[in-house]
């Protein structure tokens, strides 16, 4: 009888054990290589005849802002998004409106605040990461042929 | 039995409440913006001319390879807590170094591949957030009179 309760006591400790220790985690991909205009991270571009440009604030026609949230599950093995995040689509749209040449100044960002925190505690519970690009479309006029 | 029990429990609570105000708030950025040369996304860093001129011609010479990460660590034994943080930025120094300087070299193709991590082993926490981003090396094949130009 004693060691049935010590047994059962063991059991218990090792299911809370199991439950309050845990890992969790998100895997995303970010890309944009479908893009025909220059997507750059810097404040350069080349121009058509190969020449290194440095965007000025004038020509800096929008400031665009893109947020996804990318959830997974089960340590990582079960992702409920895609993993990957193309931003051609987007980026496209948002230089076709503003007719601009190029995107330059770009920021990924990939955070994960205090509620995934709670949610990484236990496996069962969807995870996520918040990616955030910022970035601005440029005009630059005429460049050289 | 109750007293150790309720001691690891308190230190549990601690640790976990400790944790989620040191992991709690992971992120990094990838953030370019001090290199004066164009880093692309995509496959093509030129602006289309006026006249539809065709770009140049470019040559992959070799792969680029950044990261930007940080990580929290809390260890709680009840009576004591103990942290480490460890953050690496390299990916805007390694581009320097592969491209820095040189106007007939560029970085295209650039991918961002990020992996989130939280480790709970009822008195350490693990919290990190990492970025690597991969990309090519590629040489432009610039007409003889520009190929001393640099940024204008």
């Amino acid at each position: 009888m004693k060691a049935l309760a010590r047994l059962s006591g063991c059991l218990l400790l090792s299911a809370v054990a199991l439950f309050c220790a845990s890992c969790a985690g998100v895997k995303c991909a970010v890309k944009a290589d479908q893009i025909p205009q220059p997507v750059s991270f810097t404040p350069c571009v080349y121009d058509a005849k190969g020449e290194v440009l440095h965007v000025s604030p004038q020509q800096v026609v929008r400031h665009f802002k893109h947020e996804k949230w990318f959830w997974a599950m089960m340590w990582r093995s079960c992702s409920l998004t895609t993993p990957e995040w193309d931003l051609s689509d987007a980026l496209s749209k948002e230089i076709a409106e503003v007719q601009g040449q190029a995107v330059v100044n770009m920021t990924v960002n990939f955070r994960s605040d205090w509620l995934w925190y709670v949610t990484a505690l236990v496996p069962i519970i969807p995870d996520y990461q918040v990616v955030v690009v910022e970035g601005d479309i440029a005009r630059f006029g005429q460049t050289s042929e | 039995m109750s007293g150790a029990l309720m001691k690891a429990g308190a230190a549990y609570a601690a640790g976990t409440l400790i944790g989620m105000f040191t992991c709690s708030c992971m992120n990094v950025t990838y953030d370019m913006r001090k290199l004066e040369h164009p880093v692309v996304m995509n496959a093509n860093p030129f602006l289309s001319g006026a006249g539809g001129a065709p770009a140049p011609d470019m040559s992959p010479t070799g792969s680029y390879q950044g990261k930007v990460s940080r990580a929290e660590m809390v260890v709680s034994s009840g009576q004591s807590t103990a942290s480490n943080s460890t953050r690496v930025n390299d990916a805007q120094v390694k581009a320097f170094l592969l491209v820095g300087g040189e106007p007939s070299e560029a970085i295209t193709r650039v991918r961002l591949d990020s992996e989130s991590v939280g480790l709970n082993l009822l008195f350490a926490l693990n919290s990190g957030v990492s970025v690597v981003a991969n990309g090519s090396v590629n040489h432009i094949v610039l007409p003889p009179a520009q190929a001393k130009g640099g940024a204008r």
